[in-house]
Parts: structure tokens; sequence; C-alpha cells
């Protein structure tokens, strides 16, 4: 910003350049010449509000002055008069009373309405409006802060950030190996063939880097995944159905399965010595040798099942079932049958469903006799099995037995069941289980922020893949994998959304039905949440993932792609990258957008419909141009001449700009032979044609232009031709009336300084004393044009701007 | 380096008994020379006589300056022999390989040699020297007959040093029967005696043929100008028809050429049996000084093929044969606990069947890629060349490679010569033979891990196996794989390749095939150990599903 020194400067530089006199004023006496000149402005704010209101309305084809009239003849007195009053016995008259009255009551009702309607349309528009401000203020914030309560991370992430932060790009190495397997998985999409896996793709990244965790993660995924997925239909019904739920949970069960055999081969390897694993491939070895190592310090009185190679028999059945091997542990059931009572006879029957339930029978045996005794035998290991099988008591904890929160969940998973909900306390369904651990739980709980992929994983596990996205999405340096995990969900179907864009990040539609428990994740704001870090660096990028949103609406009902899209576009000002670059010859040179094959064209027209509504319309043009929209091309490049038609030429000015680009697009179109309409087309063309004039004006080269402006026939030079121009004046866009006193004025110029040049010559020179008759008509002719030019501002349906009528009858009289 | 003193200690060890027999051959010989059919009696009694003593005392000076011959040329030969069968590419290349500076050196130092042994046998038959003072001519004359025999020794010493290169003589062959190396001696001398026999008696009419027409004559002028001396006029020129005919010195010649053939092939015969014998490798040390000295070290041993072959033979013995060094392998160490001697030896074995595995599925890949053209001997064979010169394993195998791309150079004008063009032409077996130049190795290391796998079914208390099962079985299945491609493609068959090294009793002649089926054998041995077990290791599912194929005996 420039203060008063630079002020002070660039008005001495004005100065310098011109011979005008230098004058020395006070702060007073420019205050008082400041107050002069506002006085000799159009005083009347009313006046002024009065052609403003006739320019406005004027340029929409409203003929203000008749409209007042005719608003001036209306009046409310006869209508809402009293109405006379009427006998009782004048039956006609009380008739024409009732209607009357019912006329009056019906117009009354709909204005009422009307009002209520546009004052609730009003503060709907309201409304949306500051709810979309309000996103793009918490995305911003969301993006430049850091949550309060991380301060561990921050110092880790910028440290990261520094190291991976390559070339210009905000994105860093492992967002960016991501960003193009969504490429790599875009342009499939868009050719048609089969959609690769977006799980794989997504592993391949992190398959690269050495982050255990984030390995995990998408072996996780990857295994929860692996349902079959729900037709086409209610996707909620579908996740609250028993058999994806079944599925689920068989899932969560089969990766934990697979990640504590993992856990026990290690345990074992870093143990040979003690573990004395063997030759013989296998579960039932493997946990053998791992309970050699485990088991060693663990006091093991009250243990009971006899034992198997030195180990308690329950504790070897339970590991085996944690392993997921039911052969394995039938083989040692097997080895201690004579110790186990009934057991193996359940067994046998809980390995041979197939869904991993007993038969009322045996399950309602199971659970008396697991009341009745084993609830208060001293052997956790039993108990646990017990409760596995005859999915009994999901309240105890087993926290002798389970000792990380991976056992605590396999077991509350394995104790889950699908069928209604009767109520009965001892029975453990899904969605109480999620509630469980997401809001009885929580995150205070697990410490998530500690542990965040500890948290991640338990809500994956049970189901709530919205709520653990968006949990990680919370902090910053996971943020990436969350977005992703939820990219690959939404292209299988499996994440629910919420109703509207507008919505939270994570919501719960309550009006659904009673038990649905799930949360709705907004994948929407989720994209746009994440793409907003890098939109401005790497635009092609934020362009991919917007390909995600392409089947969204906005609430305005508006496709979210193209919002996205035109967000961008104004945003970075990538328009030639983005959209694509207009050729010499007319032709569009394909952009990044091209790639996905939709429509092109209107997205451009979108795009530019929101510039033009921002303002911007210079760059409305260019994209309008690129959309082909002629018609809209040439009014906006009217418009923005007419604000400048009038000033004097000078490099780099807005003029100069406005007016090379009125001129590429007007030679170009007159190439490619582009149609517009012809109204639109000859405004243009006049306001190019007056361009010239002004220039030429100001250019000194009076004469010429004084030729240019005889030519346009815009106004009248002869009296007789005066009714006609005002006529005319009629049909001409609001664009040209607006440059008209200008025009006047200089038109009124030009013939003056002819006047002044033709008599001062005359008294001048002795050559030209010859020629006096000719001279004498020629300023005689000089007059009559200014006095047609006064007759028509005169005659014109158009308030001039008071000086400009007063400069001219004084130019007039002058020539007098 | 270190390990190499075993390998000096087994060439002196053979050097020393072509010590110890050479004079025993050349005693014999010189007897069977002297046999008189007419008069066995009087034969046997100047044999008595020579036993007594007086006579050998005559004789020893020969015989030593024989044997001080044939240790000087056992020595000459010794760093010529390998236990890689190097094959060269183009015809032009073999015969490059077989007259190059040092083998020539070589040749003419082994004919030298040899005409100098038949100039000392030649002394002990006829009793005289190459001259004599002749009393008639009052001068010294030369002695024809001797120098036929010298000059015969000499052809001789020159045919079996070619011969030595040409039908890969050089190379070391490792008996599949394990024996002693007495009883593997004895039973290759008889058959050394009788191919000296034979080839001394091939020799022996182009022998004549050509000093009948060109030697005879200008070596008798070398010698008499060499010797100052004259040709006894009295004598039967031996280059000429009569003298030809001539049934005693015919025997004579063919008695010296055996001798030398013998005496030439017996430190040959020696050499190989010491350096094919296995040598047990320590498995783990406490001792310093042996601490680089273990098995495993010599397993990666890729600069001294020798104790490459070594190293995996004794490996490949001690998992079959061994059940004592078996659990060394199977143990875990002192501190800690770390089943550490299994790790380094399963490192380094499994490395080197995915470097085979790998070479193969590139080499199939581009072979596929290369189809349409029908150039399987074209530029396909260059690529493949200097990936081999570039993997650790096979560097410095093939000497003759490096110079290969030179011929290939030249304007393609001068190759499209039919002439050229026999020469330079590739043997199309020959691109896929450069990848199992080790195949021994290889046939070895499968073998190895295949019995140290089911052993530890048994053996293995800690486990320490099942650790590395899915990798052992991943990599087989991988490399049958890949080899069966390469058979498919028809790159592995042999031809008339291994001819030249089929000799009988040795496993060296191993090829595509042969690694095929011990890779085949090797996991049908691993799958008949485990059984149904095997589900529990970890592999992916099509892995699974070749297993299942061996299990139901349908691969």
């Amino acid at each position: 910003m420039s203060d008063f020194s630079d002020l002070v400067q660039m008005s001495q530089q004005l100065i310098a350049d011109t011979d005008v006199p230098r004058m020395k004023r006070n702060l007073q006496q420019i205050n008082d010449s400041t107050l002069r000149l506002a006085a000799r402005a159009p005083t009347g704010s009313q006046d002024n509000v009065d052609v403003k209101a006739a320019i406005l309305l004027g340029s929409r084809g409203f003929d203000t002055g008749k409209v007042s009239q005719k608003l001036e003849t209306l009046s409310s007195a006869k209508t809402f008069e009293p109405l006379e009053p009427v006998r009782d016995t004048d039956i006609q008259g009380f008739l024409r009373n009732e209607r009357e009255n019912a006329l009056l009551a019906v117009i009354e009702q709909a204005r009422k309405n009307t009002f209520e309607e546009s004052e609730r349309r009003h503060w709907d528009t309201m409304e949306s409006e500051w709810e979309r401000e309000k996103q793009k203020i918490l995305n911003a914030l969301v993006v430049s802060g850091q949550e309060p309560f991380d301060f561990s991370q921050e110092s880790e992430s910028v440290l990261g950030n520094s190291i991976s932060m390559q070339g210009r790009s905000t994105l860093d190495s492992v967002e960016m190996a991501y960003s193009r397997q969504v490429y790599v998985y875009n342009d499939k999409v868009v050719q048609g063939g089969i959609k690769p896996s977006l799980v794989k793709l997504f592993s391949e990244v992190v398959a690269k880097s050495d982050d255990q965790n984030v390995q995990e993660l998408w072996r996780m995924v990857e295994a929860m995944t692996d349902v079959p997925l729900s037709p086409s239909g209610s996707l909620v019904k579908a996740r609250n159905s028993p058999n994806m739920q079944a599925s689920f949970v068989q899932q969560a069960m089969k990766y934990l399965q697979q990640i504590y055999v993992q856990y026990l081969r290690n345990t074992v390897y870093s143990h040979l010595q003690q573990a004395q694993l063997g030759g013989i491939p296998g579960t039932f070895n493997l946990v053998r040798s791992f309970l050699n190592v485990h088991l060693q310090n663990v006091v093991i009185a009250g243990l009971e099942g006899g034992r198997i190679d030195g180990h308690p028999g329950w504790a070897v059945i339970y590991y085996c079932m944690r392993c997921g091997d039911l052969e394995a542990a039938q083989q040692a059931v097997n080895s201690v049958l004579q110790h186990l009572g009934d057991f193996p006879r359940y067994f046998l029957e809980y390995c041979s469903s197939e869904d991993g339930r007993l038969n009322t029978q045996s399950e309602r045996e199971v659970r008396l006799l697991y009341r009745r005794s084993i609830r208060n035998c001293t052997d956790p290991f039993k108990k646990a099995v017990y409760c596995i099988i005859g999915k009994c008591d999901p309240r105890d904890d087993h926290s002798e037995v389970a000792s990380s929160t991976e056992d605590y969940l396999w077991i509350k998973l394995g104790q889950v069941t699908f069928e209604d909900n009767d109520g009965s306390s001892d029975k453990l369904s899904l969605s109480q289980l999620q509630t469980l651990l997401l809001e009885e739980f929580g995150e205070a709980h697990f410490s998530a922020y500690q542990q965040p992929f500890l948290y991640f994983r338990i809500l994956f596990l049970t189901g709530q893949f919205e709520a653990a996205v968006e949990f990680l999405s919370r902090i910053e340096r996971l943020r990436c994998h969350a977005v992703h995990v939820a990219i690959a969900l939404y292209e299988l179907n499996l994440l629910l959304q919420p109703y509207t864009v507008q919505a939270q990040l994570l919501s719960k539609e309550s009006a659904e039905s009673k038990d649905d428990s799930l949360r709705r994740l907004n994948f929407a704001r989720l994209i746009m949440m994440y793409t907003r870090k890098f939109s401005v660096t790497d635009p092609r990028e934020a362009l991919q993932y917007f390909y995600f949103l392409r089947e969204k609406k906005t609430s305005q009902g508006d496709n979210l792609f193209t919002s996205c899209v035109s967000e961008l576009v104004l945003e970075t000002r990538e328009f030639d990258m983005l959209l694509g670059q207009l050729a010499k010859d007319g032709s569009r040179r394909p952009g990044a957008l091209d790639k996905f094959k939709l429509d092109t064209q209107g997205i451009i027209e979108t795009v530019a419909n929101d510039t033009e509504s921002k303002g911007l319309y210079e760059d409305a043009v260019r994209l309008y141009d690129l959309a082909k929209k002629y018609d809209k091309v040439l009014s906006l490049c009217s418009k923005l001449l007419s604000e400048v038609v009038s000033q004097p030429p000078a490099p780099q000015s807005n003029k100069d700009r406005r007016k090379q680009l009125a001129l590429s697009i007007a030679q170009r179109y007159k190439e490619v032979g582009a149609e517009a309409n012809p109204a639109v087309s000859s405004t243009f063309h006049l306001l190019l044609d007056l361009t010239t004039f002004f220039d030429l004006y100001h250019g000194g080269k009076h004469e010429q232009a004084y030729k240019v402006i005889q030519e346009l026939n815009l106004l009248p030079f002869k009296l007789q031709d005066v009714d006609n121009k005002v006529k005319a004046f009629q049909n001409f866009s609001h664009e040209i009336r607006q440059n008209l006193p200008d025009v006047l004025l200089t038109t009124m110029n030009i013939i003056y300084s002819q006047y002044k040049t033709t008599k001062g010559s005359a008294t001048q020179s002795p050559l030209t004393r010859h020629m006096d008759g000719g001279k004498q008509t020629f300023i005689n002719y000089l007059r009559v044009q200014a006095r047609s030019l006064i007759t028509f501002a005169g005659m014109l349906p158009f308030r001039l701007p008071g000086d400009t009528n007063a400069r001219l009858v004084q130019l007039e009289v002058l020539m007098n | 380096m270190f390990l190499l003193q075993v390998l000096w200690w087994r060439t002196a060890a053979s050097i020393g008994w072509t010590v110890l027999l050479s004079p025993v051959f050349i005693t014999l010989t010189s007897f069977i020379a002297s046999f008189d059919f007419l008069r066995p009696w009087t034969w046997l009694s100047s044999l008595l006589g020579i036993l007594s003593g007086s006579v050998i005392s005559g004789l020893s000076f020969h015989i030593s300056c024989m044997t001080l011959l044939v240790t000087f040329m056992a020595l000459l030969f010794a760093p010529h022999h390998s236990v890689r069968l190097v094959t060269p590419a183009s015809r032009l290349q073999y015969i490059l390989s077989v007259i190059n500076m040092r083998r020539a050196v070589l040749y003419s130092t082994v004919t030298t040699g040899s005409a100098l042994l038949g100039w000392q046998f030649a002394s002990i038959l006829t009793n005289s020297s190459l001259t004599y003072h002749s009393s008639e001519l009052g001068s010294a004359v030369l002695n024809e007959r001797h120098l036929f025999l010298v000059l015969f020794a000499g052809a001789v010493g020159l045919a079996f040093s070619t011969s030595f290169f040409m039908h890969n003589m050089n190379v070391i062959h490792f008996p599949i029967v394990q024996q002693a190396k007495y009883f593997r001696v004895r039973s290759c001398l008889l058959a050394m005696c009788v191919n000296s026999a034979m080839s001394s008696l091939k020799l022996l009419p182009y022998f004549f043929l050509a000093y009948y027409l060109i030697l005879g004559q200008s070596m008798k002028d070398f010698t008499k100008f060499m010797f100052f001396c004259h040709e006894d006029p009295s004598s039967v020129v031996l280059n000429s028809i009569w003298g030809i005919l001539n049934l005693s010195l015919a025997y004579q010649t063919w008695l010296c050429g055996c001798l030398t053939h013998i005496l030439l092939s017996l430190p040959n015969l020696l050499h190989k049996v010491y350096h094919s014998e296995q040598f047990q490798f320590p498995i783990e040390t406490n001792v310093e000084m042996y601490s680089n000295k273990c098995l495993h070290h010599a397993l990666a041993a890729d600069q001294h093929p020798h104790l490459l072959y070594l190293g995996h033979l004794d490996l490949y013995l001690l998992a079959s044969q061994q059940p004592l060094r078996r659990t060394l392998i199977y143990n875990l160490t002192q501190l800690g606990g770390h089943a550490l001697n299994w790790a380094q030896l399963s490192k380094v074995c499994l490395q080197r069947l995915e470097v085979l595995q790998q070479m193969l599925a590139a080499f199939n890949q581009r072979t596929i890629a290369s189809a349409p053209l029908r150039q399987p001997s074209g530029g396909g064979n260059d690529l493949i060349v200097t990936d081999i010169s570039h993997s650790a394993f096979m560097n410095g195998s093939t000497p003759g490679n490096e110079s290969k791309s030179k011929p290939l150079t030249l304007s393609s004008k001068l190759r499209n010569l039919r002439f050229v063009k026999f020469f330079l032409d590739e043997r199309p077996e020959l691109s896929s033979r450069a990848l199992f130049v080790d195949a021994q190795c290889h046939i070895w290391t499968v073998n190895a891990l295949s019995h140290l796998a089911s052993a530890s079914f048994r053996e293995d208390k800690y486990g320490v196996m099942q650790k590395s099962l899915a990798s052992i079985l991943e990599i087989m299945l991988l490399l049958q794989e890949s080899l069966e491609k390469h058979l498919k493609l028809g790159l592995g068959s042999n031809g008339n390749l291994s001819r030249a090294s089929s000799a009988v009793g040795c496993a060296n002649t191993a090829d595509c095939q042969t690694v095929h089926a011990a890779v085949k054998s090797a996991l049908y041995r691993i799958v008949e150990t485990f059984g149904k077990h095997l589900d529990s290791v970890e592999l992916s599912t099509e892995q699974r599903r070749k297993i299942r194929m061996y299990v139901e005996y349908k691969e």
C-alpha cells in the first residue's frame, strides 16, 4: 500500500510531465475546492437515483416514464373503498358485495403468501450461502491449523514434510504415490475397462514404504473389503443385514487370527531355544511351542483340562481357536478327551456348524452349564472357550486371557449373534458392540491419539468404517491414508454417506431406523478438505480426486464435480492447463479436464457462469469463448468495453487490455464465421468503432475522428435527421447509451475545434480570403451540425448529466 | 585365499604320487620292451639280473631323468584343470580357444618334454645314444632309429596336449559314487593304459606316413647339422619303403609312444582323483583361525569355482548322508540361541537358486519376446551374455564370452559370407547352455535343501528349518516353473553337446533337463516327508495348488 509520501510523489510526477503551472494549496483550500466540486455535481440524490433507475430499467426495455405514469394512475382508493352499505332486501347488491369481498380476501391472501414466500426464499438463500461460506472457512481452518491436541506430532510432521518436500508441490512422497494410483485408476475407469482394485493399487504404494503400521492398515482394509458386495439397493439396509454383518465379523476374525498366528510365529522364532518347535509344521505345534515360551512364568495353578505335552489342556484349546485353526483345536481336544466332560460333543457341533453356532438345544445346555459351574471355575481359558462356543456372558472381559485389545476384540466378535435381538441381555449384537466401542469406551479409553492405528483398527474391524476414517482423518499426518481408505470403500460401494453434502464430516441419520447405529461419512467433504491442501500447487492431482465426486450433487442440485472444478479453476487460475486453450484457428486444445470424457463444454460454461457472477468479467469472457458461447462473449465484451470506451488510451491500461481482447475476438470470429445474436454483435462492433473514434480524438486526429463518427450514423448531423436518430436511439443497448454523453461532447468538441480553426485560419491567411464564401458555408454547416446535436440531446428520452448539457450548450453558443 | 591351501596340498599330493608311480611304469615298460619271444628264459634271467641291482643302477639315471620330466610336465598341466566346462560359442571361438597363446606355450613345452622322455626311453631301449662313433667313417654317425623314437614321443606329446583341451580332459568330474582314492585310481589305471596303447597305435600309421613324406629327411638333416654327424651309408634309411617296413621298429615305437602317453595321463588322472574328493568343511567353528573357512564361506566362493564345487558337494553329502553334521546345522548358537548356521547356509543356497530362477525367467521372457523373429541364436544371446557377466555368480566363468563380441562387430557383409558364417555362427543350443554352466552346483543345492528339509521333520529339535520351509518350497516351485517353460521353449535340449564330456560315471553333464529332474525329485522328497502338514505352511494360493499336484502325484 502506498502512504502519503508516495501519493505526493506520484502527484508531483503528474505535474512534471505537463506544462501546467504549479499551484500551492493548503489542506483547507483543498477541502474547500472539494466541497465546491461536490456542489457542482448533480445534487439531488433523488434525481441521481432516478437517473440510475432509468438507466437500469431502460437497458432491460422498461420505459420508466410510462411505468411511473401507470403507477401513478393506479390507485388503491377505488379498490379498498368501503363498499357502499346494502339494504337487506337488495340481493343483487349483497351478492356483488360478497363476491367482491371474496375477491379481495383472495387477493389479500395471495399478497400475504407472496411476501412470505419471498421472505422464506430470501432466508433460504442466505442460509445456504452462509453454509457454503462456513464450510469453506472450516475447510480452510482444518488445512491451515494443526489440531490443538497433538503437539507431539507437530514437530514430527514438520520434519517429515521438510524432507519429502520436492519441487513446488505440497504433496509429500506418499501422497504423490497415492495420487499416481488414483490417476491410474481413473484412467482405467474413463477408458471403460474392468476397474482395477483400488485397495490393491493403494497397498502397492505402502508396500514400498517401510511404515509397518500403514502396511498393516491396508492389509486390514483388504481383508475387510473381501466380502460379498451388496447388490444395488439400499446400502444402509445391506450394511445392517445379518448376512453382510456376518461376513464382516467373519473377515475381521480371520484377520485377527492371521495376525495372531504371525505374532505366535515371531514369538517362537525369537525364542527358539525355549520353544522347542520341532520339525513338524502346524498350528498345534506352534501353540505348544508358544506355550513353552509364554506360560513358563505364568502360574498354572488352577488351570484344568489335563496336560498336553505339559501344558494345560484348556489353554492349548483356547490358543488353537485363537489361531483360527479348529482342526488343531480338535486335535488338542482329542488328546485330553477324558478331562473335558461334555465339551467334546459341543465342540464337534461347533466345528461342523457353518455359522459357528450351536443348535438351540445345545446352546441352552452350554449356557446353563456356564451359569451353574463354569463361571466360577478357576480356569480363565475354560471360561473363554465356553463363552465363545456358547456365546454366553458377553459382559465378561476375560481380562486374564485377553491380554491385548486384539484378543478382546476377537472374543467379542466371536460372541456376536445376528438373529433379532429379543432383548435378552446375555446376547451381543454387532450394533451393540459397535456402540460399546465407539460411544461407551470411545477415544479416551483407547487413548486414541497416542495410538491412532489401534483405535482405527478397532473401529474398522467392527464394521464402523466411517467412524474409523473420520477419526484417522483428524490426524494431520495420517489424513492421506484415511482419505484413500475412504476412496477405496466408496468405489466398492461400502461407504455410508449422508443425504446432503452439507452434512458434518461424520453424522448420524437418526430418522432412518432406531437400530441404525451406523455413522455416515461425508465423502465429498473429506475429498474437498484433502484437496484443499494441494489444489493450488497441484491442480491436476486435485482434479483426479474431484472425479470421484462426479455422481454427487450439491445442495443446489448442481453437479459437485463441476462446482469443484469451477472453484479449482477460479482459485488456481490455471485456465489453459485445466480447461484447455484456444488455438489461433479457433479450435480448442484439450486441457486436463478433457481426459475424463465428460461434458467438458458444459463444465466450462458453468465455470464461466461462476466467474461472471464473481465479477471476473475478463476471465469469464475467455471461458465463454472456450465454451463457444459467442453471445455471452460478445455481450460481456461489450459491457467491458463500454466502461472504458471514452478513456484516453494508455499502454498497459484497462482500456488497452480490453481493446486487445475485443479486437482478437472480433478478428477470430470473423475468420471462423461464428454466429451470434445480431443485436449483440452490432453493439459489440459499434463499441469497437467508438473505441477507434475516441482513440483518434485523444490522439489529436480530429478530422479522422470526425469522419468516423459521421460514418457510424449514430448522431444526426442535419436537423431533419434528428427525429430518426432519436427513434433509432431507442434500439441501442445500454452499453451504447451509457457512452452517449461522452460521444456527444466529444463530437461537439471536434466540431467546435473545426469551427475555430476555420475561423482562425480565415483571419490569418490571405489565401483563403478568396474562398471566403466557401468558408462561410462551412461555418454555417458546422453550426447546423451543432444545432442538430443540441436538438438531439434535448429530445433524447434519457437524462444526460447536467454538466454535459451545459457544456453542449456552451459550445454551441460559442460557435454563434 | 585360505582354502586354496586345500587345493595346493591336493596338487602336491597328486604330483608326489606321480613321482612314485612313474619309475614303476618306466621299469615295467622297459622290461616289456626287452621281452624276447624267441628266448624268454634269457629275458627272465636278465630280468633277475636287473633286479639284483647291477643293471638298475645303469637305468636309474634315465629313470630319474624321466621322472623329473614327468613332474615338470604335471606341474605345467596343473593350472589348466578346471571344474567348469567352458563351451565356446562359435567354431572360430573354438579354434581360437584351442590355439591360444598360453596353450601354445604348453603344447610346445609338452612336445619337447615328451621328445626328451622319448630320448631317455630310447636310450634304455636301444642301449645306445642318438649318435655313435663309427669306426668305419671315423666320425659321429646318426642313429636314425633313435631319432625316430624321439620324434614319435614328441608327436604323442603334441597329440596328448591338444586333445587334452579339445576333448575337455581338463574338466574335473565329480563322481556320483563316493569311493576311496585308491579304488578310484585302481579302477581307472587299466582303462588309462588301454587308452594310451590305443591312442599310440592310432597315431603310429600317421606318424610313419609323415616321416616317410617330409619329416624324416628334414629332421635328419636338422639333427646332422646340430650334432655334426653323418649318416651311416650302410644302414637302411628309415624314410624309405624298406626302412618303414621294420616290424621291430614299429613295436618299439609303439611301446615308446605308449609309455609317453601313460606318463602324461597318469598325473592328470591323479590330479582329478585328488581334486574331486570330498572335503569336509567345518560347519561352525570357535577357532579364530578357521573362522572364515566354514562351509558357507566355501558356498559363497564365487571367485574360486573349485572351492565352490567342493563346498556344494560337501553340503550335498552332509545333507544326504551325514546325520551328525546335519544336527550341527539344526543346532542353535550357544549364545542367544539363534539358528546362525542354518541362516547362513540357507541364505547362500536360496540366493543361488533365486539367481538362477531370475536369469531363467528373464531368458525365457526374452526368447518369447523375440520369438516372431525366428532367430533363436540371434541378438538375444548378447543380452544374456552381458547379463551373466554382470551376475556375481557367473563372474569369470566364461573368459571366451568377452572376446566374443569382437568378431560380431565385423561388417555384416563379411559375416554373410558362407565361409565366414560357418566359423562365426553361434551354435544355437549354447545360448541356454551359459545359464547352466554351474548346473551341478544347483543340483547339489536343490538336493541338499530337500534332504535337509525332509530330515528336519524328525531331526530338527528347534524348528529352525520350519521358518524357511515356505521360502524353500517357493523358490523350488518357481524354479520348476521356469525350467519347464525353458524346456517347452525348446531351449534346454542338450543335443550332442554333452557328448564330449559324457565320461562314464560322472555327473558333470548336467543341463536343463537334469536340473529339472533334480528339482522335481527334491520337491517330491519334501512333499513325501511332510504330507498333510504342508497345509500349515504359509504359501500363496497358487503355490498351494501346485503343491497339491505333488501330493497327488499328478505333476
